[in-house]
């Protein structure tokens, strides 16, 4: 599939170059997940999972473990404790609304006009009526939130993931994905506007906002996973594949069943694959 | 002549009409099926987790519940995928006790915890011949909403055969996880029947 991207991520960054120091750096990640990409398979629905650095990803994902027990759990706790939940939802929106010009964007690159509009609409509506993106007005008038970044949108391009990959701090992840979080990272408007004010902190401030908010969202949910799961590292590594996957396909899950055995009568051998 | 040839024809599309008319009205029948089964193992469920009553009456009373509700052959095959081939007829007697009793305790776990999560049934979707996915809602209290879709089969009756949470599927997950577990443990099913009987126990023992 490669031959169209290399123009694409082409012009994604010539777009940006100018004031952009890091630009060569944002190329060469790029180069990276293309150049990983065309060697293993895509990791959508199948059985072999592709995950040739196992043994460093699960020492990685207990370092993770171990981050999480001691800093993340006990702030997110905390946030989800001692902030009433109207503030918290207020929080989210406004954190939602701050990444919609990266949203917006991806919607661009992926040639989806549609949710482009969507963003973009919300973006205008949330600022001004939501009050700073604190009151998620859009949604009540029908213009529903959703998540796009870079990662789908080489996903889109027809870049496949690469291997998997567990991320010190950053979690579940692959050679594309990281490209994408990279990308999106210099793609931030904010982030050149911290950078021109006097209020760089700021910067930090947002990065560990959206940090706990995200954490707390997910307060439980981990922990039912875990006491459900024999192997914790690798239902999280299902669970990235497929929640990738749905993303990429905005929204629709894949058909586990289409793998093979659904249909065979009970005495019937299944096929193997 | 002509007619004598036409006739049984004409019999013929006639009778394939009637079969294509009343097969588009028992799958018609049938998504209403599996929306209203659904719904009734809803409240089925919702109505015991409220219910007072000792915790091993309403293990026994969940146990029946899900066994009524899920698939487990079908769920517990599928997920050991091609390795239910080399399973020895022990292996796979055990491994699907183990894996039922292991749903269950996952299951009665969830409704100790239940604090009013309520369901809505937003939606279904046909998939192949019997198979329907009905989209939910699940509004949790404290929390944001998850967007749960059921995949029921319905054959002779509707039964569960996967649930998917925001675009997870929890059988493709038990599948690569299992797979894992015996990859790791040297290509042995042994090596999964062995965490599994571990996190039984665990799970029994609270």
């Amino acid at each position: 599939m490669p031959p169209a991207n290399p123009r694409a991520d082409a012009t994604a960054t010539s777009r940006w170059r100018r004031g952009l120091r890091p630009a060569a750096m944002l190329t060469m990640v790029c180069l990276l997940a293309a150049g990983c990409a065309s060697t293993g398979p895509q990791s959508a629905a199948v059985d072999e999972e592709n995950d040739p650095f196992e043994p460093v990803n699960r020492a990685v994902f207990q370092f993770n473990r171990g981050a999480d027990a001691l800093v993340l759990k006990p702030a997110a706790t905390g946030y989800v404790l001692f902030v009433p939940p109207e503030i918290r939802t207020g929080i989210g929106n406004a954190l939602d609304n701050l990444k919609a010009p990266v949203v917006f964007a991806n919607d661009v690159f992926q040639g989806s006009q549609d949710r482009a509009h969507t963003t973009f609409v919300r973006f205008l509506i949330n600022s001004s009526i939501g009050v700073l993106g604190i009151f998620d007005v859009a949604t009540r008038w029908g213009y529903e939130q959703h998540d796009e970044d870079f990662g789908q949108t080489l996903a889109v391009w027809g870049v496949r993931s690469g291997p998997f990959l567990m991320l010190p701090l950053l979690g579940p992840s692959n050679p594309r994905d990281t490209a994408g979080i990279v990308v999106d990272y210099f793609l931030d408007p904010l982030r050149y506007v911290f950078l021109n004010t006097e209020e760089e902190y700021l910067l930090d401030v947002h990065t560990g906002a959206r940090v706990v908010d995200s954490r707390a969202a997910q307060l439980g949910t981990v922990e039912e996973i875990e006491r459900s799961s024999l192997d914790f590292y690798a239902a999280v590594r299902s669970l990235y594949g497929q929640r990738r996957a749905t993303e990429i396909r905005n929204g629709e899950a894949s058909d586990p069943f289409a793998l093979d055995i659904s249909e065979f009568p009970p005495e019937e051998q299944p096929k193997t694959q | 002549m002509t007619a004598s040839f036409w006739t049984p024809l004409r019999q013929l599309s006639a009778t394939a009409f009637c079969i294509a008319v009343s097969v588009s009205a028992s799958l018609a029948a049938s998504q209403e099926d599996a929306v209203g089964f659904l719904r009734g193992l809803g409240n089925e469920a919702v109505e015991l987790a409220q219910s007072e009553q000792s915790t091993q009456e309403r293990a026994s009373k969940l146990r029946n519940l899900l066994e009524e509700g899920f698939d487990a052959e079908l769920i517990g095959r599928f997920v050991l995928g091609r390795y239910w081939n080399i399973a020895s007829e022990q292996q796979r007697e055990e491994y699907m006790r183990l894996f039922k009793d292991m749903i269950v305790l996952t299951f009665a776990r969830r409704f100790q915890d239940y604090s009013g999560e309520t369901f809505e049934i937003t939606g279904t979707k046909q998939r192949g011949e019997s198979d329907f996915y009905v989209n939910s809602v699940v509004h949790r209290p404290a929390n944001a909403d998850v967007k749960v879709d059921w995949r029921v089969r319905c054959s002779d009756r509707c039964r569960i055969i996967d649930v998917v949470a925001e675009g997870v599927s929890q059988v493709q997950t038990y599948r690569s996880e299992y797979g894992a577990i015996i990859q790791n443990g040297g290509g042995s099913v042994n090596a999964l029947l062995d965490a599994l009987r571990t996190r039984v126990n665990q799970l029994e023992a609270g």
